[in-house]
């Protein structure tokens, strides 16, 4: 399926106020395709009968005119569903992806933290399978150990293949389509509260096996729990029938002790390594010598310069060669980058990469840290007790004495962001909140022993504030004039939003920022100001930033505009 | 070959209402009334079966009684992409379904005029583009016409108007509203010389919206009361828009009307004075008004420049409109023109002056010009200055000249009913006109810049007098190039997302040489709008020659099948 076709599907259900095209029909996730197809069908031809309707109009051609888009996307719904899913939750991830961040900065992940970020993650309204990608994806990221989500007692206790019906090598495609099944038969019980249990269970079922960790932490349970090896090679499973309680697909290998004290993963060569790049790549090799042969993994923090290949230690030989390239496409003249190697075994070995090159790029630091500010901002502290928010607004607090888990979660760095602390010490904390243009101010609160801890972050504009429109409208590797001509006709637009919430007589001013991907379209929007807080505001001013278009930008190429606004109703 | 006084059928193919005409033996231009007897025709199609519809006033009724079978508003679509309706489980293009209301006025004017017709001259809104022209032709071709050429609507209706006024140097305004189109257009006549100047308008702004806006007032003030809108189903809305046109139209003669709603068992009668309605739709009329001022900037005219301002389509019988254009000209504008069928009667004689050089009436007009030269010379000789008394009653004694060469038939063109019967006293004769047209889009080509990087560069820009051609050199942008390919684009921009690429020309086996070798690139365009592209590698003098047309979207095959499924469909 085609990625236009799924932003096709998304932009129509916006327009019609639908969370999905499901929902739009009337239809939920038991439909068949052809009912799905069938049900749009009817709906096309409904809409023709409303295209000059002033209230439907626009609905009535999308439809028309994108038909066949919508009809492609219904041919494949799981496809569908999880794209809508991490839709839903794109919004809020680069939160909880700097939350978890925070978090394996202290190198570990203990079960208590993985708690702790698997709740912020449902605060957030992202699902525990994109919870678990993200958390796995980091975790390889920065090498640390991945736990396996924990089950609950009755998620591992009832066997899900056997309630969809499925061979526990069934793909994630046949057991989403086994479940639909189930689901409607299950639906159809004649008798209530049978009905119901039996449709929980085939809810159940599905999350457990339709996210792949969840089913791997499910399998490796029931492994554990299932009868000796030798019982089971003795009651084979009928050929054709499907297996009830099959033993899991993923087999892990055994592992023979190796020699104690003898290390298990050398790295023969420099741990640190420095480069100078000048415009071409530069190669290195890494050799590394296993115990014995292993799988294992290899990963780049930065693969935007840093690569390595291949990507998977080969488990027929216990000494290898990795190569690794450097490309000159770090933005900064300078850039740090690691290749972590961890073994199923749980080794891990680390090579840090360190790359300078003369050539500057008109970059700063502003723009990486400024992306996150404009949706929230979260670092999870290991003992520090400072929080930097970075950038130019600059939000720091200090919590005196230092608590050991100290978490700012905000939707946006404003007036009623929380700071979470985890551990807070006993006999009270003191709070000191400072960012630029807000007044800095002190709390102090006591606080039970041993209880987590929320503080709203109340911020206040200072008189001083300074928000004079700058000489640079822009930052980045834009031309100056392109975004002045493309600005100017939206200022009008921008200035009328702003003022939604204008009193008469006062001056608001602040400053838009734009962020660019590299299609030329607005990526995200940053506000801060007078009337930023009102959501008709918001809503309006992105609004006007999404129609934000500049020619596309080449690889490596980054771009902000900057809107400052002054308006005087 | 068709023979000189073969019929050419002018259509007007609207939004809302179309009309035909053609010009009689006498070179007087007439309606043609459709089978119910009307001067227009609604342009509304009800699909009642997989190969039958209904066009025109019977499927206005099915409207309310079958609502998504109805088609509506199919202009506003022409050219559009992607855009079908499924009826019966066949989809139909835009084209398709204008073919259909097409189809019926050629078999009504076939039946009225008791000869076959096949050729005809189709109006466009001005502002329309080349996908829009396109897919009008393609329209005429699927419902078995010979398109001989699609002209711009305005210079129909200041063809109908001017015949009588053809002599003189007169600057004239045509503001034409119609259903779902705006045109604003600056002519002049000079001599038998009709030229655009300058044109602009909004292919999307028309009666239509005000009546959308007086029901979306009325559906907001019934939802205020019960909680329910009446524009959430289709039939209740359909009968509820039949009602507020009603209400809308009445308005232009009264003070005000009233709007009964009735939906899902609750009932309420909604009052509208004029001046309210006005107030909902006052920045349509400031639309309005801006464009006519744009229009005016572009042709260096000031209000008081003008000598007509000449009012067409349905929509400008509202007041607000007529009194807007009077007070912004500073005089009321021209009578004895009827708006619903001006742009019809102007289309059948442009078809006469540029297809049938030799019609029996324009041969007469001749003739007659000669012998009254004469006549007028040998006046002057014994007195002076020039007569007064013109063979006709002059319509303005300002304009001596129109009257001395112009009015060489009798009876007003225009006038509904007078214009069915055929003049008492038939004055043979039909002053030829020439009809000079403006592009309404910029012509470009796509190059390559000095960094390589794609750019659209305007050849023709907006607003230039056709015929038009321009003779320009480009160069290989790289080494050894075999083969240059020139995109012709349409639209205002300078990337090429920005424009519409309407046509390719490539010029290839040429031999390898290096950048900066010339090529020359001349584009001709002509009356019927149709351009001429031609290719030239300078030094070895090889050239490449194509006329790209109006593509409406269908291909040759398309249309074939479409002209097949036509034939057996049934239209009432
Ligand atoms: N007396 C009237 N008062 C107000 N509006 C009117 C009146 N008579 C006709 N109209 C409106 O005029 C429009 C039809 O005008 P016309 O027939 O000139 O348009 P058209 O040729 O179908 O459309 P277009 O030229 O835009 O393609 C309709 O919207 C109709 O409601
Ligand atoms: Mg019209």
């Amino acid at each position: 399926m085609s990625g236009k076709n799924l932003e096709l599907a998304h932009e129509f259900s916006t327009l019609v106020g639908a969370s999905d095209l499901l929902a739009y029909l009337g239809m939920d996730h038991t439909a068949s395709v052809d009912e799905l197809r069938a049900k749009l069908k009817e709906k096309r031809k409904y809409m023709q009968g409303m295209q000059s309707n002033p209230k439907y109009k626009k609905q009535a051609l999308f439809m028309i005119k994108h038909f066949s888009a919508l009809d492609a996307v219904l041919q494949t719904p799981l496809e569908y569903i999880d794209d809508v899913r991490r839709r839903q939750e794109s919004e809020h991830l680069p939160v909880l992806e700097m939350t978890i961040k925070g978090v394996l900065k202290g190198g570990r992940l203990t079960g208590e933290q993985a708690e702790f970020l698997r709740h912020q993650a449902g605060e957030l309204g992202i699902s525990e399978q994109t919870f678990q990608e993200t958390l796995d994806r980091l975790c390889t990221e920065m090498g640390v150990a991945a736990p396996l989500p924990e089950l609950s007692e009755s998620e591992k206790a009832s066997d899900h293949y056997a309630v969809l019906g499925v061979n526990n090598a069934a793909s994630r495609d046949s057991i989403y389509d086994a479940y639909r099944t189930a689901y409607r038969e299950a639906k159809g019980t004649p008798e209530p509260a049978a009905a119901r249990s039996r449709m929980e269970a085939a809810d159940q079922a599905w999350r457990v096996l339709g996210d792949p960790r969840t089913r791997e932490a499910y399998d490796l349970a029931r492994q554990s729990t299932a009868p000796p090896a030798t019982q089971r090679e003795s009651t084979p499973t009928p050929s054709g029938a499907k297996a009830p309680t099959a033993p899991p697909v993923r087999q892990r290998t055994a592992m023979p002790d190796t020699v104690p004290g003898a290390p298990r993963l050398e790295i023969f060569g420099e741990p640190v390594r420095r480069f100078g790049v000048a415009n071409s790549p530069v190669h290195d090799e890494i050799r590394l010598r296993t115990a014995m042969p292993m799988n294992g993994f290899v990963t780049s923090t930065a693969p935007e310069w840093l690569r390595v290949e291949p990507a998977h230690l080969s488990p027929t030989t216990n000494e290898q060669t990795l190569r690794v390239t450097i490309l000159p496409e770090f933005e900064e003249a300078e850039a740090t980058g690691a290749i972590h190697i961890v073994t199923e075994r749980g080794d891990r070995a680390q090579i840090v990469f360190e790359a300078k090159r003369r050539k500057i790029r008109p970059v700063t630091a502003f723009l990486a840290v400024a992306a996150i500010l404009a949706i929230g901002l979260a670092v999870l502290l290991g003992s520090m007790n400072t929080i930097q928010g970075g950038g130019q607004p600059g939000l720091t607090i200090q919590i005196d004495p230092s608590a050991d888990d100290v978490l700012l979660n905000s939707q946006s760095v404003g007036s009623g962001s929380v700071v979470y602390v985890a551990n807070p010490p006993t006999g009270g904390v003191k709070l000191r909140v400072s960012q630029r243009n807000f007044r800095t101010y002190e709390q102090q609160i006591t606080v039970p022993a041993d209880q987590a801890l929320e503080v709203p972050v109340m911020l206040e504009l200072t008189e001083a504030m300074d928000f004079k429109p700058t000489a640079q409208m822009i930052q980045g590797t834009l031309d100056q004039e392109v975004v002045q001509k493309v600005m100017k006709p939206r200022s009008k637009a921008m200035d009328a939003c702003i003022a939604i919430a204008a009193e008469p007589g006062k001056t608001m001013s602040g400053t838009v920022r734009i962020h660019i991907r590299q299609s030329g379209r607005a990526q995200g929007v940053e506000m801060e100001g007078d009337g930023i807080n009102d959501p008709r505001v918001r809503t309006c001013l992105t609004r006007q930033a999404a129609a934000v278009y500049v020619h596309p930008l080449e690889e490596g190429d980054y771009a902000t505009v900057r809107y400052d606004y002054q308006v005087t109703p | 070959m068709a023979t000189d006084d073969e019929i050419v059928l002018g259509i007007d193919l609207g939004t809302t209402f179309s009309a035909m005409a053609h010009v009689n033996r006498y070179g007087k231009p007439e309606i043609i009334t459709n089978a119910e007897g009307f001067q227009t025709t609604p342009s509304v199609v009800h699909f009642y079966d997989e190969d039958a519809c209904i066009v025109g006033e019977e499927a206005v009724k099915m409207v309310v009684i079958d609502p998504h079978n109805v088609v509506r508003f199919i202009k506003r679509h022409m050219g559009e992409e992607d855009f079908t309706l499924d009826f019966f489980g066949r989809d139909y293009t835009p084209q398709e379904v204008s073919a259909l209301i097409l189809r019926k006025l050629k078999e009504d004017a076939e039946e009225l005029l008791g000869v076959d017709v096949n050729d005809a001259v189709i109006t466009v809104p001005a502002y329309f583009n080349s996908a829009q022209r396109g897919a009008t032709a393609e329209a005429g071709q699927i419902a078995g016409l010979n398109v001989l050429s699609i002209i711009n609507e305005p210079t129909a209706a200041a063809i109908a108007y001017g015949l009588d006024r053809i002599g003189g140097k007169r600057k004239l305004l045509v503001f034409d509203l119609g259903g779902g189109t705006f045109d604003v257009t600056v002519m002049e006549i000079r001599g038998t010389r009709l030229t655009t100047i300058a044109s602009d308008g909004n292919a999307e702004l028309g009666g239509k919206d005000w009546d959308d806006r007086l029901l979306n007032h009325v559906a907001e003030q019934f939802y205020e009361k019960f909680q329910l809108d009446p524009r959430d189903d289709a039939a209740p809305y359909q009968e509820l828009y039949e009602r507020c046109l009603n209400a809308k139209i009445s308005l232009s003669s009264k003070e005000r009307a009233v709007i009964p709603v009735n939906y899902r068992g609750q009932r309420m009668v909604v009052p509208i004075t004029r001046t309210e309605f006005e107030e909902l739709t006052r920045d349509l009329v400031e639309q309005c008004e801006d464009t006519a001022n744009i229009v005016l900037e572009k042709a260096r005219l000031r209000w008081e420049d003008l000598d007509d301002v000449l009012l067409v389509g349905g929509s400008t019988r509202m007041p607000m409109i007529s009194n807007l254009l009077e007070s912004l000209a500073g005089k009321p504008p021209a009578e004895g023109v009827n708006p619903d069928e001006c742009v019809a009667l102007g289309a059948s004689l442009a078809g006469v002056f540029r297809h049938r050089p030799n019609h029996p009436a324009l041969l007469a007009q001749r003739q007659q010009m000669v012998s009254r030269a004469k006549e007028v010379k040998r006046e002057e000789r014994k007195v002076e200055p020039a007569p007064q008394s013109a063979p006709q009653p002059a319509p303005d004694p300002n304009r001596p000249k129109a009257a001395a060469i112009g009015l060489a038939y009798g009876g007003s063109l225009v006038a509904g009913s007078g214009s069915q019967k055929p003049p008492e006293e038939p004055t043979f004769g039909l002053p030829g006109v020439t009809i000079e047209d403006a592009t309404t889009h910029p012509l470009g080509i796509v190059v390559l810049d000095r960094n390589r990087e794609e750019r659209v560069v305007e050849l023709i820009p907006q607003g230039t007098r056709v015929p038009h051609r321009y003779k320009g050199r480009f160069a290989y942008a790289y080494e050894n190039m075999t083969a240059v390919r020139v995109e012709v684009t349409e639209g205002v921009g300078e990337r090429r997302d920005e424009v519409t690429v309407i046509g390719k020309v490539e010029l290839t086996g040429l031999p390898p040489r290096p950048r900066g070798t010339p090529i020359e690139v001349i584009y001709s365009y002509g009356v019927d709008q149709i351009l001429q592209v031609r290719v030239i590698d300078v030094e070895t003098g090889k050239e490449k020659e194509a006329q790209i047309q109006f593509q409406g979207g269908m291909t040759a095959d398309q249309l074939s099948r479409a002209r097949s499924h036509m034939r057996n469909m049934n239209v009432d």
